[in-house]
């Protein structure tokens, strides 16, 4: 079955998102399924069949988190951390933390940090990564 | 090509990392946007991409970065995926149907602890030799392994 990220989370208002602000926490479960996605996509499979490759535990992470935030259109992704500090096996469900770390204003866009950082089961981080991104300044 | 493990221990700095090109298309992107929920029209919809400052759809930096990991995974096996880290820019789109190059040079190795830490670039650049993403790559690796 196809776990989805909890869906019962409104997304935040970009202009509502300051410095520090916590994410309610989401999970998502690394099913067969997706992960036979994104190596459909990526033209790749992992050396380990019972290993979510590690790019995919940041994109799914990105899937979970981002439905919390409402990107202006036109948005770019400037830059990208990520630290990867466990091997995750497939079928895992992570919980994943987020918080603004860092929001720029200026005369025509924005700069904002979203840090991330992702848990299993036995609450031990797999994942931190930061994802900035440039959203254009529509006030 | 993948490293075994006396190979990832004789790599020297100034080495070149085993390198991983790949095609775009437009099925391309959109089997990432089915993957990662990114349905963004600049990624899928022709149509509108033809009329933004792009010209055409854009892959998701987010695909062209999985395509470093992989030469990574590729050079650093199970050590990527349990001590990696990987700082880059995305300094310009690529385009559905542009070839991706991705090369790595290790820059310096360093003996911690037990460990050999590695400092590599990273960067991915498209048919004109356009740098599309830049950035550096560390992985640990253990000397005794």
């Amino acid at each position: 079955m196809e776990s989805e990220a909890n869906r019962s989370i409104s997304p935040k208002e970009f202009k509502d998102l300051e410095i520090g602000y916590k994410f309610s926490p989401v999970s998502y479960e690394l099913t067969p399924s997706s992960i036979s996605k994104f190596e459909e996509a990526v033209g790749t499979c992992s050396p380990d069949a019972n290993l979510v490759p590690p790019l995919a535990t940041l994109i799914y992470a990105m899937k979970a988190v981002f439905q919390c935030i409402e990107i202006p259109p036109g948005s770019i992704h400037a830059s990208q951390e990520a630290e990867f500090l466990k091997p995750v096996a497939i079928g895992s469900r992570l919980n994943y933390h987020a918080q603004i770390g860092q929001k720029t204003s200026r005369s025509k866009m924005n700069i904002i940090a979203v840090k991330i950082n992702a848990f299993d089961q036995d609450k031990e981080m797999v994942l931190s990564a930061v994802t900035t991104l440039i959203t254009p300044n529509s006030s | 090509m993948v490293l075994c493990n006396s190979e990832i221990l004789r790599l020297q700095p100034g080495d070149a990392l085993p390198g991983v090109i790949r095609h775009l298309s437009q099925e391309t992107i959109n089997l990432y946007a089915e993957a990662s929920g990114d349905f963004n029209p600049i990624h899928v919809d022709e149509k509108y991409a033809a009329q933004t400052a792009f010209g055409s759809t854009v892959a998701h930096g987010m695909l062209i970065l999985a395509y470093v990991s992989e030469m990574m995974t590729q050079t650093f096996k199970e050590n990527w995926s349990s001590t990696g880290k990987l700082s880059v820019r995305f300094k310009a789109p690529a385009h559905s149907k542009d070839t991706v190059t991705v090369s790595g040079k290790v820059n310096s190795i360093r003996r911690e602890n037990g460990n050999l830490n590695f400092v590599c670039s990273v960067d991915c650049r498209n048919q004109k030799d356009e740098i599309i993403v830049t950035g550096k790559a560390m992985v640990k690796v253990r000397a005794d392994n």
